[in-house]
This record gives structure tokens, C-alpha cells and sequence, in this order.
């Protein structure tokens, strides 16, 4: 499958180039693969995704998108090209579960049968029965449903790439492993290249088919979850690392059958 | 119904359908002016600050003062203009507020989401921004509604009819009756308003389409029965929205002198300008004019309103115009006031004097009578020795006069403490004792009804205050007119017209009964020197 995201160079100074937020990130994303990118809070990694739907424009840089130059499109036809899932969802809490769903299709002048068909066919990819949550009003949801929901109004224009910020960081351990898995599954059911924001090393290291770790608003690291594990034993990565390690460390030697896991 | 009550009705369906038009006009214009501006103050904190800053400023002029100044800054013109932009002005602050509060109070998460989805800024705003601020807004639109309804009642002054009316000619005529009848309808037109407004945002919200139309078609109702006066008859219009000048609306022939012609009759809001509003009207419709009085003005905007023609006739006082517009403080016989004020209204103002009316409404000091002989006080001189231990109680334009500083420089008054109050309060409370002297009205009915004595001024500190009879310069312009009003020049004596104002005051007569008795009066006792209707010479 071919490179769908490629970003190359891109900078992004708030303060007229005395100091850059992001500074000369580069990755690429294929077609249905899941790239995570990870850091320390401020370092960039919201800003980067936020810069390939340009709701931040770049200060320099290049953003290809399935071949096309993202920079010279037109802002509003880009971004409904583009699924976008954001922590607390926001769903639109005057319109029900179908209206959200069907916002940007209406946007883009589908005529109505042809919304309501999409509408039903995404609440099922998303595992939420169409007769029962169609007219539900997003207040009436749980969070897990609310964040379904979520997922179905970024895949309804049929984007060929999806950009989520901290989708799962609102969320019970339970639902969000739960959709994790179903997130997962989606992607290699419908193709997609995702760009994902976390700061939960364990959830980078279980989901991400790539993880590029952000220090600064640089690139310090990037790899398979399996590279970056083994590779880093010291430094910044590392110490990103360490937590999601002594988990399933500590987990390990429960299920082993010692009394306490090893603090370092 | 009663029948004082009905009299109250009688008045109604005009002075509600102004007090709608003013009102629905000024939320409509106000809103399409605010809803906009917060629209782009929400989006740009520079429009923001100025605009929110402004509108607040505004909000706390005090609202008779906000509709008072719109006629000097509409070069002295009165009734639904200078009200109708004051009250509009006035209601643009709590939309304006309510719609900024509520875009910017829309979840960020929300607006970000909307946008990252790829929502233009109008689609957003449409979609979005604006149906999520709608409950905020509307809120709004209702506190402005109610303020506006009820801040209405101040178009009185200014000339424009409304429900204001009622209170304030009830207040000045001690006529609860009025009051609360005039109370209890704005109220019940600002609830009425409000609930609509708010079942409406209701049936949308909930799209409730039976609360709708059953909201919409209440309203409607509501409207076109008020405005009914206005829509049945469209010179009813010209009646509201502007002072009409010359139309021949009348059923009597040109025959009569003033046959085919319409004057307005202005009068400020006192029950001796009521009655004198009446005396007039009823002189000039004898003689087959149409007439329109506007009552309840302001002093200054009475002034104003006969300086450009928007008012035809008044009577004014000369002390009140020798003091506070000429300024002058000397004191002068009553002859060369009169002759002084004529001369300068004409050649500064262009407002003719007709001539006196014969009595004085002069300022005075009055007390109680038995509290002036213990504290064996007859002049104001004497109030001098115990001026640091009495209160003296005034209507609240007296203090501020030029003629009261003159009064209390003279005699040495400056320890006395000073009390404000409606004048309709002032009698009673120095009858009471809550006040020790009060500034009467030398022709008021209620000086000799609650045995009150007036001291005398042996220093002629108060000017003379002669009821001289005004005409603005279309007026003056028109023979028949003058000579229509000539037979009243110097024929109302001080008792005469003293007993008139007791019978408003103290017997609960209508102004208008009142008018129509003295005018009566006078036409029995003037019919003798009547002059023919059509020798106006000039004065």
C-alpha cells in the first residue's frame, strides 16, 4: 500500500522564528497504518497533528496527502477530506446521534436517503444498534458511546486518512481498552492511514504500527513499538518508556506468582 | 365599570398602541443592532471592549435622563423619535451581552471540533455557535423586552404618547387610581411580551410546531389589537410618530374661524398645565380647529418643542423663563418681566407672547399655620433664625433653580436642610410635619385646603410668575389663531384659577372636566370683549 500522509520538514514558530514549537518534523503514514506519536506534554506532538488539518497553519514545511500538496488545498475542503476525533469527543449536544453523524455528508450536499444509509451503515461499523441510538440525544449517551459516536462522524465522509488527539484519555480503563481494540479492527476493516496523539505509553506501545516520539518540537525517536522497546534503554525515550515497562513487568511477575513487583 | 374607570379607558387604545409601536420598535431595531455587533464581538475582542463598553455606559444613564437628552440632540424635536432611539439605545445592552456571553460560552471542544471537521466560520456560526447561544440570546431579548416596556412609560415627557400617561398625570393629580391602572398594564404587556417571546424559544428548541403557531398567533393577536387605533386609521400614525401640523380632519366647515386647521396644544406635567392644556383645546375646537395636546412635557423640552413648531400653544411662566433661560437674578415689577421675557423669547427664540393670563403660579414658601405662629414666623426673613434647625421640602427642579439660590442668599437660609420630593407629596408632608416649609405653587388649591399660610418675600427675591400665554413662530404666524386665543389674555383671576386647581386636586375632578368648566367660566364672563374673530393685529 502507498505512502497516503507524508510530512517533511514542517516548523511551526509562534514568535516569528525566535523559537519553533514543532521544528523539522518528518514521517510518513501508509495506507491503514496507525502512527503514534508520543512526548512529554509541550512538546509539539498536538501542534504537529493540528498543522495537517491546518487548524495551525505551518511556518514551513511540506504536508502531502494522498499525493496532493495539503498546503495549496483550500482549508474547509481539506479538513472534510480528512476524519478528525477529538478528547471529549465534542459531539454537537443540540443535534442527535444521526444529525452528528451526518454532518459533514450534509455539508458536502448528499442528498438525504443517501445520509441516513451512511448514517446506519457507520453506527453499525461502530458496534451501536441504528433503530435504538439514531434520534439519541449525545447527553443521553455514556462516555464510551459518546466516543463511538465520535469515531462514526470522522469516517462518514469516507476519508482516506484520520487524525485523532487523545480519542481514549477521557475514558474507563475497561471502555477504553474495548475500543482500542474495535479502533483497531475498524482501521484494517475500512484502510485508512491515522495519525493518533497520545500520552499513554502503554496504549502507543499496544496500538501504534509506528510511534515517533516528540522532544521539543523534534523527532528523537521513531520506530516499531518492538524497535523502540528494545533499542532504548537510557535516556529521554527510555524514561518515556519506563512506566508502561514496570507495568507489564510487574505484571508478569504476579502472573509468576511473586508476592510484589520490583520497584526501581 | 366605574366611572372614573371608564374615563380611564376612554384614553386606552391610543396610548397602548403607542406604547406597543415604541416598545416592539425599539426590541426590533435594538436587536438587529445587537444580535450582529455581539455576532462580531464574539469573534473580535477589539469590536468587543468598545462595543460592550459603550452599550454598558449607555445602560447607565438613567433612563428619563438617556430620553430627556435625545431631544436637545434632535435640535429640540419631541415625541416618537427622540423616544423611540432613546428606548432602542437602551435595549441594545442585554442582547448584545447575552449574544457575546453566549458564542463564547460554547464548549471550545465544540468549536474546535466543528471547524476540525471542516466547517466554515459562517457554517459553524450557523450550525453550531449560534443554535448553542440561542438560549443565552433570547434570555436576553427578554430583559430587554421588559426593560424596554416598562422604561417606555418615560416617553411621556418627551411627548410620546404611552402608558406613561397614566402615571404621570396620576401622580400629579393625586389620582391612584390612574397610577396603578397605568402600572398594571405595563406590567401586563411586558409579561404578555415576554412569555411570548419566551414560547416561542421554547417551541423551537423542543420543535414544539401546536407551541408555536399557538405563541405566534397569541402574539399577533396581541400586537394587532394594540395597534388596532393606529391600523384602522392612518392619520393615527402621523398621531404617533410625528406631531401633525395642518390637516383638515374637522367636520365643521371653513365657516368657523379656524375651520380646516390643526394645532398642537403642549402643557407640562402638572395639574394646572393640565387643566390649562384643556381650557386651550376647548377654545380653539369652538372655534373649528382640530387639536392635539401633548401633555406631561419637561419644562426644557417644552421649551424646545415651541421654538421649532412641534408645539403650536403652551402657557409658561414668566419667572420660570426670566431665571433659568434668561438667567437673570435682579428683581423687576411684574409689568417689566412680562415686557422683558415677551421681548427676549421673541428676538432670541422666535416665540411670541400673547399676552398674561392674569394670575400668578408664583414660587412661594408655604408652612403650616399653626407651626408659623408658634415659631412666630409671617416672612421668609424670620425663617433665617431657625434655619439650622428646620427642613425645607421642595419639588426636585427647585434647589437646582437659579431662583432658590437667589431666595436663600437673601434671607440667609444657607443652614437649612433641604428635602426633595414629588410635589404631589410636598402639601401633605408639610401638613403632617415631616417638613417644616415646603416650596408651594402660589395658585395651588391645597394652600387653602390644608390651612397652610404663605410668607411673604419683602425682598422680591422670587421673581414674578405671571401665566403668560406662548405661541411658536407658525403659530404666531396665523392671525385667526391669535385672535381665537385673545379673549383669554388677562382673564383668569388668582381665585379663579386656584379654585380649578382645588377641584382637580382636592375634589378628584378630571383635568378635563376641570378645563371644560373654566373654559365655561370664561366664556360667560369674556363674551362681552370678545374681538371679531378676524382682526388679528399684531402684538
Amino acid at each position: 500500500m502507498g505512502t497516503m500522509l507524508a510530512l517533511a520538514q514542517l516548523r511551526k514558530s509562534y514568535d516569528d522564528g525566535r523559537s519553533f514549537a514543532v521544528d523539522g518534523v518528518g514521517f510518513e503514514a501508509a495506507a491503514g497504518e496507525l502512527v503514534v506519536l508520543v512526548g512529554e506534554s509541550g512538546c509539539g506532538k498536538t501542534t504537529t497533528l493540528k498543522m495537517i488539518n491546518r487548524l495551525v497553519e505551518p511556518t514551513s514545511g511540506a504536508i502531502r496527502i494522498d499525493g496532493y500538496d495539503a498546503l495549496q488545498a483550500d482549508p474547509v475542503q481539506l479538513r472534510r477530506s480528512i476524519g478528525y476525533v477529538i478528547q471529549g469527543v465534542g459531539l454537537f449536544p443540540h443535534m442527535d446521534v444521526a444529525q452528528n453523524v451526518g454532518i459533514i455528508p450534509t455539508l458536502l450536499g448528499w442528498e438525504g436517503r443517501r445520509v441516513r444509509r451512511r448514517v446506519n451503515e457507520l453506527l453499525e461499523l461502530v458496534d451501536l444498534d441504528p433503530d435504538t441510538y439514531r434520534h439519541r440525544m449525545p447527553a443521553q449517551l455514556s462516555g464510551g458511546q459518546m466516543q463511538r459516536v465520535g469515531f462514526a462522524r470522522a469516517l462518514a465522509a469516507e476519508p482516506s486518512l484520520v487524525l485523532l488527539d487523545e480519542p481514549f484519555g477521557a475514558l474507563d480503563p475497561i471502555t477504553r481498552d474495548r475500543l482500542q481494540l474495535e479502533f483497531k479492527q475498524i482501521q484494517r476493516q475500512v484502510g485508512f492511514a491515522a495519525v493518533l496523539v497520545t500520552h499513554d505509553m502503554t496504549e502507543a506501545l499496544l496500538m501504534a504500527d509506528r510511534i515517533i516520539a516528540l522532544r521539543e518540537g523534534q523527532v528523537v525517536a521513531s520506530g516499531t513499538p518492538h524497535e523502540l522497546l528494545v533499542s532504548s534503554e537510557h535516556g529521554y525515550v527510555a524514561g518515556l518508556l519506563g512506566a508502561a515497562r514496570r507495568h507489564a513487568q510487574g505484571l508478569a511477575a504476579i502472573a509468576a506468582g511473586e508476592a510484589k513487583a520490583p520497584r526501581p | 365599570m366605574s366611572e372614573s374607570l371608564a374615563e380611564l379607558f376612554g384614553d386606552f387604545p391610543p396610548l397602548l398602541a403607542g406604547h406597543l409601536l415604541l416598545s416592539l420598535g425599539a426590541i426590533g431595531i435594538g436587536t438587529a443592532i445587537s444580535l450582529p455587533l455581539g455576532i462580531v464581538a464574539a469573534r473580535s475582542p477589539r469590536v468587543r471592549g468598545p462595543a460592550l463598553a459603550a452599550a454598558g455606559v449607555i445602560q447607565t444613564i438613567p433612563s428619563l435622563a438617556l430620553l430627556a437628552l435625545m431631544v436637545p440632540v434632535l435640535g429640540g424635536r419631541i415625541g416618537f423619535l427622540p423616544a423611540f432611539i432613546a428606548l432602542t439605545l437602551y435595549g441594545v445592552l442585554p442582547t448584545l451581552r447575552n449574544t457575546v456571553t453566549g458564542i463564547l460560552d460554547v464548549d471550545p471542544a465544540v468549536s474546535e471540533a466543528a471547524r476540525g471537521m471542516g466547517m466554515t466560520d459562517r457554517e459553524c456560526l450557523r450550525r453550531v455557535e449560534l443554535p448553542l447561544a440561542m438560549p443565552v440570546i433570547i434570555a436576553g431579548i427578554r430583559t430587554a423586552t421588559v426593560w424596554v416596556v416598562g422604561t417606555a412609560t418615560l416617553a411621556t415627557p418627551v411627548g410620546a404618547p404611552s402608558l406613561g400617561h397614566y402615571i404621570f398625570m396620576g401622580l400629579q393629580t393625586r389620582n391612584w387610581e390612574a397610577v396603578l391602572f397605568g402600572c398594571f398594564f405595563v406590567a401586563a404587556l411586558a409579561i404578555a411580551l415576554d412569555q411570548g417571546v419566551h414560547a416561542l424559544e421554547r417551541a423551537s428548541r423542543t420543535r414544539n410546531r401546536r407551541l408555536a403557531w399557538r405563541a405566534a398567533v397569541l402574539l399577533t393577536a396581541l400586537v394587532v389589537t394594540g395597534l388596532a387605533p393606529l391600523l384602522a386609521e392612518p392619520l393615527g400614525w402621523r398621531a404617533v410618530v410625528e406631531a401633525p401640523m395642518s390637516q383638515d380632519q374637522t367636520g365643521r366647515g371653513a365657516a368657523a374661524p379656524l375651520g380646516g386647521t390643526h394645532w398642537v396644544v403642549g402643557s407640562k406635567g402638572f395639574t394646572e398645565q393640565y387643566i390649562l392644556a384643556e381650557l386651550l383645546r376647548r377654545q380653539l375646537e369652538d372655534r373649528g380647529a382640530t387639536v392635539a395636546v401633548k401633555p406631561n412635557l419637561g419644562s426644557t423640552i417644552l421649551f424646545d418643542a415651541l421654538r421649532n413648531d412641534t408645539v403650536d400653544v403652551a402657557i409658561d411662566y414668566s419667572g420660570t423663563i426670566w431665571a433659568t433661560v434668561m438667567n437673570r437674578d435682579e428683581p423687576v415689577s411684574r409689568s417689566q418681566t412680562i415686557a422683558e421675557v415677551s421681548r427676549y423669547l421673541e428676538e432670541v427664540h422666535g416665540i411670541a407672547t400673547l399676552g398674561p393670563l392674569g394670575f400668578e403660579n408664583a414660587y412661594a414658601l408655604a408652612m403650616d399655620r399653626r407651626r408659623a405662629a408658634a415659631l412666630r414666623v409671617r416672612s421668609i426673613a424670620d425663617l433665617a433664625r431657625h434655619a439650622g434647625t428646620l427642613t425645607l421640602g421642595g419639588d426636585p427642579e427647585v434647589f437646582g433653580r437659579p431662583e432658590w439660590r437667589r431666595v436663600r442668599d437673601t434671607y440667609g437660609l444657607g443652614a437649612i436642610r433641604t428635602r426633595g420630593m414629588d410635589s404631589t407629596f410636598l402639601y401633605g408632608a408639610v401638613r403632617d410635619g415631616e417638613v417644616d416649609v415646603i416650596t408651594a405653587y402660589s395658585s395651588d388649591g391645597r394652600i387653602a385646603a390644608f390651612d397652610l399660610v404663605v410668607l411673604a418675600d419683602p425682598k422680591q427675591a422670587f421673581p414674578p410668575y405671571d401665566a403668560l400665554l406662548l405661541m411658536g413662530s407658525r403659530a404666531a404666524r396665523a392671525p385667526r389663531l391669535r385672535a381665537a386665543l385673545r379673549p383669554l389674555v388677562d382673564a383668569i383671576r388668582d381665585d379663579t384659577m386656584r379654585a380649578a386647581n382645588r377641584s382637580v386636586d382636592i375634589d378628584g375632578l378630571s383635568p378635563v372636566i376641570a378645563g371644560e368648566r373654566l373654559w365655561r367660566q370664561l366664556a360667560a364672563t369674556t363674551a362681552s370683549r370678545q374681538p371679531d374673530p378676524g382682526s388679528g393685529r399684531p402684538d
